[in-house]
């Protein structure tokens, strides 16, 4: 995983090397959490939250993380086709989980706030 | 003497650098790249740990894609013992890909740009090499002949990466392969690889 915010996913060499770590595109999840929800490493998921917006994404198992935890690398996702041609349909966009209010933006650097309840279900393959 | 590398995993991080200062050294094509990294993850949570392992080609010592070139173009250097390919004898077989057991070898014959036109580093660089013949690490041959290191090890953040003379007893090599238990990728396959690892 060697990307750094969003502008690196556009830089080929760098997306090259990624694609060599499976944790740089894909949503990384505990592999006994994955197990008991009866997912596979390479699934294809829905990750939706409570008001029931969600992102679609590759699942990739690993013991490297928290068993209540996703992992999801970076600012990655980009839909841009034209002006991002390496970088487009790489990684997850996972904003659309995220609420947009003051009650959830640090009151220091107007970060927001990345802790999500999601609930994680398998997806369809080839359905949009 | 022999050229060889030895590759310390206790210091490596993972940071791709090899992989990318390679690139930019030699202006491969996208999809080829001589030095790369494969991570491993061992153990269960929360006892986890990441282990990088680059891997180049490992110039050995009996390389089967030298026997296996039909024309001869895989040859080994007399002075240094790299392993090498004369690009003008080479006539795109592929045997020599298929005899290496590392999978270090690159045919040049997909696309030659990652964008529509090509960039001028793309046009000093990648251009040079020839296209639908194999192509691989040569220990990077025009930077040790000007007395610099390869650019992989040069460029090591954490020095993880050591490059010298296999023949020289008390070179740095030699003497980290003895102290620490240095061991090649797969000695079971018989190719007496250069290439060295100490253990993480």
């Amino acid at each position: 995983m060697i990307h750094t915010n969003s502008f690196t996913h556009e830089n080929p060499w760098l997306d090259e090397a990624a694609q060599l770590d499976p944790i740089s595109y894909t949503i990384a999840m505990n592999a006994d959490s994955g197990r008991k929800r009866g997912l596979k490493d390479g699934d294809l998921v829905w990750v939706e939250m409570e008001k029931g917006r969600k992102v679609k994404g590759r699942l990739h198992l690993t013991e490297g993380i928290h068993p209540e935890g996703l992992g999801v690398g970076g600012c990655a996702g980009h839909w841009a086709g034209k002006g991002l041609p390496i970088a487009k349909g790489k990684g997850v966009f996972f904003n659309e989980l995220l609420e947009l209010d003051w009650a959830h933006s640090s009151p220091v650097n107007i970060n927001l706030d990345l802790c999500v309840k999601v609930k994680v279900t398998r997806a369809e393959e080839g359905v949009q | 003497m022999r050229l060889g590398m030895v590759i310390d995993l206790k210091r490596c991080i993972g940071c791709y650098g090899c992989q990318i200062s390679c690139k930019s050294e030699h202006g491969t094509p996208p999809g080829v790249f001589f030095a790369r990294v494969e991570k491993h993850e061992e153990g269960k949570y929360p006892t986890v740990r990441q282990i990088f392992l680059p891997v180049l080609c490992n110039h050995c010592d009996e390389p089967p894609c030298v026997d296996a070139c039909p024309t001869g173009a895989s040859f080994v250097w007399e002075d240094t013992g790299a392993v090498d390919i004369d690009a003008d004898k080479c006539v795109g077989c592929r045997t020599c890909m298929m005899a290496c057991p590392y999978g270090n070898r690159y045919m040049n014959d997909g696309p030659q740009t990652y964008f529509d036109t090509p960039t001028p580093y793309e046009e000093r660089r990648v251009f040079r090499h020839q296209r639908d013949v194999v192509m691989k690490c040569n220990f990077c041959r025009d930077r040790v002949k000007e007395g610099k290191e390869p650019a992989c090890v040069a460029n090591c953040p954490t020095v993880a990466r050591i490059f010298g003379d296999l023949d020289d007893p008390n070179s740095e090599v030699s003497r980290l392969i003895k102290e620490r238990g240095g061991f090649p990728l797969h000695p079971e396959l018989g190719t007496k690889p250069k290439v060295y690892y100490l253990p993480a």
